[in-house]
């Protein structure tokens, strides 16, 4: 039987909105639909009637936020923000992932807990591709610097490219520091003596 | 050994005892390191508090008693042992609503007269006000000014929620007719030219208690040390912050992107009393904008949160008699008491006084060497504890 949940997450971030529904999807056969605009919010969570909210923690427009559902609450359907206080370990690792999740009143702790874990693990998930983004970014940059540097050691010392990295290792170890330090180092004087 | 404090803090004027703590190295001198959270939201900060992720924060006062009271959306006991500022929060209105509200605006903190304005306007259709948060300081003065003007709040005002730093914008795009925010942001609309001034929240009432130390109980009971290191340091700073020389300095490091990130001129207005009115930038002089200073600014009234619990309890949908004993609970000035006993400060006789009863400075301890500024409401009213 098809799980009638129905779920909205609230992200401006499409990727890591992609990465919950995906999440949620081999979960169970949930309603999922995804708001990436916080404009027109009341309006749109009125019409949705949803059963669960995933919003970011770190989202500036909650505190809109949860003014918008406190103003539903009089309704038949009141939203408040699931608190398991039994399991204050579960509430910490979610809100240190960024997730808050808002749930109806009267839905059952059991069919909150595996929508909120799913959207923890692909909130860290998330966390780790950033990261991963990074640095590999960073690793391309600190490699033209490193051949930049190679470039301008072999002009001026007439050396090959071999003996420019091994000039520039030996300096960084001397000197204990990183070889792109050294190489960044030697890229900004030379720009500066130009 | 040096302790570590975990601290929230949204970006804003207010949030200066604890960012000039840690950056003036008077928490080092505690032995204490202030480790400093920028948060955006105050759901944000409510919940990492609650659940023990910060162990202090600064907080609207209002919320520290709604959070205490089970009436936020995350419920949690918290002390508050400290008051970091009174006052700061300011009421602009864009120029449209202005304008299409008939001719001259009332003068400048002319409380009244502003009263009488948002009732007359708010006859014809509520007056869409911009706030940082339902639980604030913002929100309880706006009703009481109204309230007591013979008005209806609820049905006069539209309070429309987002952060600080947003509500330029939403004012901008015409969603709400004013806001109410705390320094430095209603400057800034001012200073663009899209809003005209009508009053400080020190107009409505002049010691009001704006943000607080909010601690996690639990956090408080197992650091009872370190939280005093912590009050000792945030007061050392309180009296500095009110040392005539030290606004240049206050400001320049405040304004820095890491805390409240803007100019460090719009962050000046407010503490030295001088601010812009209008687009036509004449000045205007509110010594009580927002007020740092010794334990006549930081001392956690119990009084003062009564006078909060009591007149935002019917719209919370809680009895005042609740309202009023959880606000004993949650201010703290024994907590206050007990971590400045080393640093022989002049402290108040009793943890409550008549609220609205200081017209001008006047000594208030035992010897005569404490001096409490005024504490008036509008509509002079007298509140009393219990």
């Amino acid at each position: 039987m098809p799980d009638s949940l129905h779920i909205v997450v609230i992200d401006p971030n499409k990727q890591r909105a992609f990465l919950i529904v995906d999440g949620l999807r081999d979960v169970s056969d949930f309603k999922i639909s995804v708001i990436g605009e916080t404009t027109g919010l009341a309006r749109r969570l009125a019409s949705l009637e949803p059963d669960i909210i995933l919003i970011d923690i770190e989202n500036p427009s909650r505190d809109s936020f949860e003014q918008i559902i406190t103003a539903l609450g009089p309704t038949e359907r009141p939203v408040a923000m699931f608190v398991d206080q039994t399991d204050e370990q579960a509430m910490r690792t979610a809100i240190e992932a960024g997730v808050s999740a808002y749930v109806v009143d009267g839905l059952r702790k059991e069919r909150v807990m595996p929508v909120l874990q799913t959207a923890v693990a692909r909130f860290h998930a998330f966390g780790r591709l950033k990261a991963e983004l990074a640095a590999t970014k960073t690793a391309l940059a600190e490699r033209k610097t490193i051949d930049r540097a190679k470039g301008l050691l072999m002009k001026a010392r007439d050396v090959s490219e071999e003996e420019a990295y091994a000039l520039l290792r030996k300096t960084a170890m001397d000197q204990g520091r990183r070889v792109c330090d050294v190489a960044d180092g030697l890229v900004t004087a030379a720009g500066l003596l130009r | 050994m040096t302790r570590s404090v975990t601290c929230g803090f949204v970006p804003l004027t207010d949030a200066a005892p604890l960012v000039l703590a840690r950056e003036l190295g008077f928490a080092e001198e505690e032995g204490l390191d202030i480790v400093l959270k920028k948060e955006t939201s105050w759901s944000s900060i409510r919940d990492k508090l609650a659940f023990g992720i910060y162990d202090a924060a600064h907080l609207l006062s209002p919320m520290a008693l709604a959070m205490s009271l089970g009436k936020e959306q995350v419920d949690s006991k918290i002390y508050v042992p400290m008051v970091l500022n009174l006052n700061g929060n300011s009421l602009a209105f864009s120029q449209r609503f202005l304008s299409d509200n008939g001719a001259g605006p009332p003068a400048f903190n002319a409380a009244r007269e502003w009263a009488d304005f948002l009732i007359r306007c708010g006859n014809k259709r509520p007056v869409r006000i911009g706030v940082p948060f339902m639980h604030s300081m913002h929100v309880a003065l706006l009703r009481y000014l109204v309230a007591q003007s013979g008005g209806d709040p609820s049905r006069m005002i539209e309070f429309s929620v987002a952060p600080p730093f947003i509500l330029a914008e939403v004012l901008r795009s015409g969603e709400v007719d004013g806001v109410f925010v705390g320094a430095p942001w209603a400057t800034g609309m001012i200073d663009d030219g899209h809003a005209t001034l009508a009053l400080n929240g020190s107009a409505i009432w002049a010691a009001a208690p704006e943000k607080v130390l909010g601690v996690n109980r639990r956090w408080a009971s197992e650091n009872a040390d370190t939280l005093d290191r912590l009050i000792r340091a945030v007061f050392r700073v309180q009296l500095w912050m009110a040392r005539p020389g030290s606004l240049h300095t206050m400001c320049e490091i405040l304004a820095q992107p890491n805390y409240v990130g803007t100019s460090s001129d719009l962050i000046q207005q407010a503490i030295s009393g001088q601010m812009i009115l209008d687009r036509n930038g004449s000045i205007v002089t509110d010594n009580l904008a927002i007020r740092f200073g010794g334990v006549s600014v930081s001392f956690p009234w119990v009084s003062a949160a009564q006078w909060i619990a009591v007149n935002e309890a019917p719209y919370w949908g809680v009895d005042c008699e609740t309202a009023r004993k959880t606000a004993s609970e949650c201010f703290r000035p024994d907590i206050y008491r007990r971590a400045l006993a080393a640093l022989n400060v002049p402290m108040p006789p009793s943890n409550r006084k008549l609220e609205g009863s200081i017209d001008r400075p006047s000594d208030a301890s035992a010897d005569g060497d404490l001096v409490l500024g005024p504490d008036l409401f509008f509509d002079g009213a007298v509140f009393e504890p219990t």
